[in-house]
């Protein structure tokens, strides 16, 4: 039985997610939740996923290094950015794609139905997310300092809405110590995770596209990631077809290293002769145009005025039916 | 893609890999494992809205 590339994906993000968070024992212990308190929190994980989620094993990248830079002594962390710059280096946002475990959140989210079509953002929403790493995540912990020159994690505290979903509320609704202690701060966040929630429903991962920090990082290294989109400019038959079923609002013909693609190979699969890969290295191509669009099951058409020619995808552009 | 256009780009993943490696030793050595250990472990009120 073949499994599909939309199931080995599924697959994948639920194997990361549960690595992430393994410690589901955590949520149930004698007094409230409790934290995991063992070695393998030294280590960041790929994806955004809270330290303070009871399950979480590993660390979160953006709260590690607000965590270093926000420390009396430093004011940068090199562990973690190097860390985030080997794995941006090798897979660009594949990670956002299949490790990230707010990802694949969002993902549920988004299938929750909708009496009307999806939505698109403007152009410009895509950027706040840079915007968001500069001030939140790398000035503000540096700059904004108490007496003892300890700077907090200005994103954590304001923005993240995956820290209040997997430790805000679990930890909150389990230890009555900590429902004293909630403010304006804890209501603030609540509110950011309910439109980050309403924005999921209506965008197709509406937090990637606009405020992850990480997704910006990744994003900037997709444009030499060794994970690459390559298209087969001999097989394109310029359809539009993956255009048009990308999530992320990305045409990969155009744009096939985009800060926006997560690698989900939604295109690649649309894509009627075969002309997107992605993977490593450079696509070679082994065939030629004609065998590979007959081998993608489309049928040689006689070439007509202002069609495409050569080959038949079937993308119905030219107005005709294939009997 | 051209051939040296490609080794190009090889190259500069290369480095920044090797950038990457250099600042992980760095980080390791100045004691930064340690410190993002710390505060995975203990509760982060900020993180969760609290702080």
């Amino acid at each position: 039985m073949k499994i599909s590339q939309k199931w080995k994906r599924k697959a994948i993000q639920i194997a990361a997610f549960g690595l992430n968070n393994c410690h589901v024992g955590n949520f149930f212990q004698k007094g409230g939740a409790k934290l995991y308190t063992g070695k393998w929190k030294q280590f960041c994980a790929p994806g955004l996923n809270c330290y303070s989620c009871p399950a979480a094993s590993l660390s979160c990248p953006i709260g590690a290094l607000q965590a270093v830079s926000g420390s009396m002594k430093l004011d940068f962390s090199f562990y973690v950015v190097g860390f985030l710059l080997a794995v941006g280096v090798v897979l660009g946002r594949w990670v956002c794609g299949f490790l990230c475990p707010f990802g694949l959140i969002q993902e549920l989210f988004a299938k929750i139905p909708l009496p009307k079509k999806k939505l698109r953002l403007p152009r410009f929403a895509k950027y706040i997310k840079y915007g968001v790493l500069v001030v939140f995540v790398i000035l503000m912990p540096v700059l904004v300092t108490n007496v003892v020159g300890m700077g907090d994690p200005a994103f954590c505290q304001y923005i993240c809405p995956a820290g209040t979903l997997e430790g805000g509320i679990p930890l909150v609704s389990t230890r009555p110590e900590l429902q004293k202690t909630v403010g304006w701060l804890f209501g603030w966040k609540m509110l950011v995770l309910a439109a980050t929630v309403v924005g999921c429903v209506l965008v197709y991962r509406f937090f990637c596209k606009t405020l992850c920090p990480l997704g910006a990082i990744y994003g900037l290294l997709n444009k030499v990631s060794f994970y690459r989109l390559t298209v087969d400019e001999e097989k394109c038959i310029h359809c539009g077809k993956c255009a048009q079923v990308c999530g992320m609002d990305v045409d990969p013909v155009k744009h096939p290293q985009s800060m926006e693609c997560i690698r989900c190979g939604e295109c690649a699969k649309a894509c009627p002769t075969g002309a997107i890969r992605l993977g490593f290295g450079v696509y070679r191509r082994k065939e030629a145009p004609k065998e590979a669009a007959q081998a993608a099951g489309a049928a040689p058409v006689p070439k007509m005025e202002g069609g495409c020619g050569g080959h038949c995808a079937q993308c119905g552009k030219c107005g005709t039916k294939r009997d | 893609m051209g051939s040296s256009k490609e080794a190009r780009m090889t190259a500069l993943r290369i480095l920044l890999l090797t950038g990457a490696a250099v600042m992980i030793a760095v980080g390791v050595s100045r004691g930064e494992v340690g410190m993002v250990l710390k505060k995975a472990v203990v509760l982060c009120l900020e993180c969760i809205g609290l702080g």
